[in-house]
């Protein structure tokens, strides 16, 4: 099933009833709403770069709410994740919440807690994924960087001036000059700060990272 | 309740209180002292001219029934019944002083055995053992001893013709056979509740006592050689068993009083088989046999008690086992039930919240549709509390009726599909044709589905192609009905005590329903059986009699 590009409420629950219900009452509030009565049918409909939010009853005939949302995690699917449960079982909820789940509501619960719990994790998926591709484009963009201009983006990162570098690289001042002009377009900075931060919100780069 | 209770229900006033209290000690004491005078007089029959004293007397006995029965205030009545006996039949013999003396020690015997009785806690109902020995050890070594103690060292003092120890020891016997004798019958009687017994048959009782008249009338009234009438005399122990296991204690005790009193009253009058041989000798060998007798019927009725307490508490053991197995049973489902009625709960909810915002936004197409189906989901919720309620149904009092075998197994089915249908288990159910009736306590049958079907499901939840199978065989007079699953089995080292209470080798139970459901079972007249089968996975057998030959013990 290819993922659609806008946004879904992806609810699992194992009751008809419950599924038609709570699908209703969310496109009451025009969100759209993809329903699966388990585990499986899930896993084999999202992927990564499917958009939206998963609302998991915690009891599933094939697996329960936890283990698919560890199953999800493991393919890399970052939805948020708000468990809905029959029965409120606290250590549970627990248990979901450090592991990544975004809410715990107890069944029957209230409409508005529904709505702004799913409207919350349809925000904060589309600030990944807004983050997510800022991400990948930077990534992109220092891949093109040349083997010498990737060095002397590195000794920048370290803080040294352009002479330090020059005599580090065995090449002129002008030289480096030159390399830093066309990584710095390379990589869209306006400024040597710009140019740092998104250098340095890269995986490879990250470690560069001082602290204090 | 009828109209009249009106009246009573209005508290007497003190005064009356207290004058019907005075008017019922005296009744007591009038009773007393009647029944005291009335066997001291015949207890003067039995006096070998040997010896001067009586060889039975049973007025201590009848002193010490109503001290222990109605307190120490009845002591003063004794206190003039022993004056009476004792001035009537002594007092040409004996000093005033030790007259009184005789008086003082029978008192003071009287109230120390009454006193262990009570504080012994003795039961006039001899309904255990310890009834029995403390009657024969409070009452035969404190009341009788000292009583006897007194009469002796009177009789002795004035008589001199025998030895004060001997003297003791013919009263002491004196007075245990005459304890022997009429305390058990009053204290059954006067004390002990007749209603208390399951079984009364006053037909039975009547032939018994019509029997024992009869042969005792013969054996000591008669006019048999003693060959005869010595053997005979023996007829009266099977007849005083028999009343001391089939009728209530007050029946049994009357009849050993009966058959006392005539052997006795025959043997002192010169009758009988026991007569020939002198009444000093008669009479102790009579009293040996005639105590045997009544320790026989004692015993046998206290062991009798004791079986029927025994019975009683394990059934009300067994019921309280059963329910705390259904209140278990239900504490294991509960998750389950929590899951069930908050999925209709739920959608109820969110139908309604999405009627109302569906109205706000007048979508009244899509509105009406929201309504019926909240209709539906309110329905379906209120069958699922009607099967619970099916369930937790107080099976506190059994009712046995007759059952078509389907119409059993459906609320079991149907209680379990959900929870089959979540572990995705498959159950199969198979059924001889015609389905055959079955005479059950319906609520304990389905108890016992319920938790073998459970564990069946339990055993092969979480593996793929859980299969379950009920298969009901008929065997005769009986139905064979047998549980099997899929699963990994019982673990072999479990098996042998796998019904034994607290049993259990699975996380949150309690290890009853195993052990209940062949209680229960057992109870029904079948037996139950645990083994692993050969093809992989656990078999529970169980046996239930047909209908037709199913008899209630």
């Amino acid at each position: 099933m290819p993922a659609p590009k806008r946004p879904h409420v992806y609810l699992v629950d194992d009751d008809a009833d419950v599924r038609t219900a709570v699908s209703l009452l969310l496109k009451t509030e025009d969100f759209r709403v993809t329903t699966f009565a388990d585990a499986g049918s899930v896993l084999a409909a999202v992927d990564e770069t499917t958009p939206g939010c998963l609302l998991l009853d915690v009891r599933l005939p094939d697996m329960d709410g936890l283990t698919l949302h560890r199953h999800l995690k493991a393919r890399s699917v970052a939805m948020p994740v708000i468990f809905i449960t029959g029965h409120g079982d606290i250590p549970m909820a627990v248990r979901a919440v450090n592991e990544g789940a975004l809410d715990f509501l107890e069944k029957p619960f209230h409409d508005d807690a529904l709505i702004d719990g799913v409207r919350q994790a349809l925000a904060l998926d589309a600030e990944q994924r807004a983050g997510a591709a800022e991400m990948a484009e930077v990534e992109e963009r220092l891949a093109s960087l040349t083997p010498r201009e990737r060095q002397v983006l590195e000794a920048l990162l370290d803080g040294q001036p352009n002479k330090l570098i020059a005599r580090a690289l065995d090449v002129s001042v002008r030289t480096v000059e030159i390399h830093r002009g066309h990584l710095m377009q390379k990589m869209g900075a306006k400024s040597a700060s710009h140019l740092a931060r998104l250098a340095l919100a890269c995986a490879d780069y990250r470690d560069r990272l001082v602290p204090g | 309740m009828s109209t009249a209770p009106l009246l009573p229900l209005i508290r007497p006033r003190p005064r009356a209180e207290a004058s019907a209290s005075r008017v019922w000690l005296a009744g007591r004491s009038a009773m007393l002292i009647a029944l005291y005078y009335g066997v001291g007089l015949w207890g003067f029959v039995f006096t070998p001219d040997a010896y001067g004293i009586p060889l039975v007397w049973p007025a201590t006995g009848v002193g010490l029934t109503f001290v222990y029965l109605y307190g120490y205030r009845l002591l003063p009545a004794l206190g003039i019944a022993v004056s009476l006996v004792t001035w009537q039949f002594t007092s040409t013999m004996m000093p005033l002083a030790e007259a009184l003396g005789i008086i003082v020690a029978t008192l003071a015997g009287v109230a120390l055995g009454a006193h262990g009785l009570r504080r012994f806690r003795f039961s006039p109902g001899f309904e255990r053992l310890r009834d029995v020995w403390l009657l024969l050890v409070i009452g035969g070594l404190a009341a009788s001893g000292t009583a006897a103690a007194a009469g002796a060292w009177g009789v002795a003092a004035s008589m001199e013709t025998l030895s004060l120890g001997d003297t003791w020891w013919l009263c002491w016997m004196a007075d245990l056979m005459g304890l022997m004798l009429v305390a058990p019958v009053l204290l059954a009687w006067l004390g002990a509740d007749l209603t208390r017994h399951v079984e009364q048959n006053h037909a039975k009782a009547a032939a018994l006592g019509f029997s024992l008249v009869a042969i005792a009338g013969v054996v000591y009234a008669g006019d048999l050689p003693i060959g005869v009438a010595m053997p005979l005399s023996y007829a009266i122990f099977p007849l005083v068993m028999l009343a001391a296991l089939r009728c209530p204690v007050q029946v049994t005790t009357a009849l050993t009083m009966v058959a006392g009193t005539i052997a006795l009253s025959g043997t002192g009058w010169g009758m009988g088989p026991f007569a020939e041989l002198g009444l000093d000798v008669s009479l102790l060998s009579l009293n040996a046999q005639l105590a045997l007798l009544v320790l026989t019927a004692l015993v046998l009725s206290a062991l009798r008690g004791e079986r029927e307490a025994a019975e009683a508490r394990a059934r009300q053991h067994l019921d309280e086992l059963a329910r705390a197995g259904r209140l278990s049973t239900l504490g294991e489902l509960s998750a389950g039930l929590a899951h069930e009625l908050n999925q209709p709960l739920c959608a109820l909810a969110s139908y309604a919240q999405a009627s109302k915002r569906l109205l706000e936004r007048g979508r009244t197409e899509e509105l009406k549709e929201a309504l019926g189906q909240l209709n539906a989901s309110a329905h379906r919720a209120a069958e699922t509390v009607r099967q619970i309620r099916a369930f937790a149904a107080e099976g506190h009092d059994p009712e046995f009726s007759s059952i078509a075998l389907p119409d059993l197994l459906k609320p079991v089915i149907d209680l379990l599909g959900p929870e089959l249908r979540r572990n995705h288990v498959q159950m199969e159910v198979s059924l001889p044709d015609p389905p055959p009736h079955i005479r059950v306590a319906p609520v304990q049958m389905e108890q016992v589905l319920v938790n073998l079907l459970r564990n069946a499901m339990e055993a092969t939840a979480d593996r793929a192609g859980g299969q379950i199978c009920l298969s009901v065989l008929r065997e005769g007079a009986q139905l064979r009905l047998s549980v099997t699953d899929n699963g990994p089995g019982i673990p072999e080292n479990r098996l042998p005590g796998i019904f034994d209470p607290f049993a259990t080798w699975k996380s949150g139970g309690l290890g009853l329903g195993l052990s209940i459901s062949r209680s229960l079972v057992e109870a029904h007249g079948g037996h139950m059986v645990a083994r692993n089968r050969e093809e992989g996975g656990a078999e529970f057998q169980f046996t239930l009699p047909m209908e037709d030959s199913h008899a209630r013990t």
